[in-house]
């Protein structure tokens, strides 16, 4: 009950900063991009758990639970952040490193979900963690560049 | 391996998803232009990924509600039956939007649409159509989940508006 409780004030905790920091990016590009990732996310779980058996996510009820507000909120909240870092670096050389300082971070995450006994790995390779998290990465950067053109032409500048 | 499988039988219940998201695009497509495509695409967006998460959360595999096409696993199919959702979604904020609803009225329409999505949802479980299948639900525990979605589709659509109002008013001022 204390790893629930601290996990779920951590997450509170991610929320609140998110809320309360200065945006750089418009807030109908959040949410789009938020909106898009919730869907990929969750499909992509159930690909890997639900399909092809990659991951077993704990029937453990609190394990459970954990899990899916890692999945909704903890992964789709980081890479919002990652946008908003993003938009604040000037070079390419910067914005490459963030991806990848992003990409470890992300691994990262999804290295303790096991140590928490969230779920498990079934023949899931970290080769596979490091390539997921690059192509989200790489797919949220693009949500938001798609968006933002839409904005552009109704006249709405970031 | 299979990511995402295709259906075992390609029968009634992949051609009603096929049948409805050509009705319902078209539909979408004739009426006449209300919002900004931006503010459209967020609606179109948000039913669309609320069902998704909703779906994921009730009818995995530890809590497992009911079943949606074929089998338990995420199928190809199931992938495109979130297209649908996102014509009903715009068709409900486009009549509360051009009708004006308030109050009494705006209770009463959220009430019709309300019990109009669990009869919709009792008809696609039927035999005939078999989109869902329940196991440890019933359509009738759908009412307040609709209750409860479509006030935060309104709520939704009213800040999207609003930010996309002030938006365009500071890059107005802006140049």
């Amino acid at each position: 009950m204390i790893t629930v409780s601290l996990f779920v004030s951590m997450t509170l905790i991610l929320i609140i900063f998110f809320v309360l920091i200065n945006k750089k990016n418009n807030s109908l590009v959040l949410i789009f991009v938020f909106m898009c990732i919730e869907f990929l996310v969750t499909s992509f779980i159930s690909v890997i758990a639900d399909n092809e058996n990659l991951w077993k996510v704990s029937a453990e009820p609190w394990h459970f639970l954990m899990f899916r507000i890692s999945e909704v909120i903890i992964i789709p909240l980081m890479l919002l952040l990652y946008l908003e870092i993003e938009r604040r670096l000037t070079t390419s050389a910067k914005r490459f490193s963030l991806l990848i300082a992003a990409t470890f971070i992300l691994v990262g995450i999804e290295r303790t979900l096991p140590i928490l006994d969230l779920m498990e790995y079934v023949n899931w390779k970290l080769w596979a963690s490091f390539l997921t998290w690059v192509l989200f990465l790489f797919i949220t950067s693009m949500l938001r560049r798609m968006y933002s053109r839409i904005l552009l032409k109704e006249g709405i500048t970031q | 391996m299979n990511f995402l499988p295709f259906p075992r039988e390609f029968d009634q219940n992949e051609w009603y998803i096929i049948i409805s998201a050509i009705i319902l695009v078209l539909l979408l497509y004739k009426l006449p232009k209300r919002f900004p495509v931006s503010v459209t695409v967020l609606l179109l967006l948000f039913t669309m990924s609320t069902a998704r998460v909703t779906d994921h959360l009730l009818a995995g595999p530890h809590k497992d509600f009911y079943d949606i096409m074929d089998t338990g696993k995420y199928e190809l199919f199931d992938l495109f039956s979130y297209i649908p959702y996102a014509p009903f979604g715009y068709l409900f904020i486009y009549l509360y939007d051009r009708f004006q609803l308030k109050g009494l009225l705006l209770v009463l329409y959220i009430i019709f649409c309300s019990i109009g999505g669990v009869l919709f949802e009792r008809m696609v479980s039927t035999s005939f159509i078999e989109f869902l299948q329940y196991k440890n639900w019933s359509p009738y525990y759908s009412l307040p989940v609709y209750l409860t979605v479509q006030p935060m589709t309104i709520l939704f659509f009213k800040l999207e508006k609003s930010i996309h109002e002030r938006s365009l008013l500071s890059s107005g001022s802006q140049h």
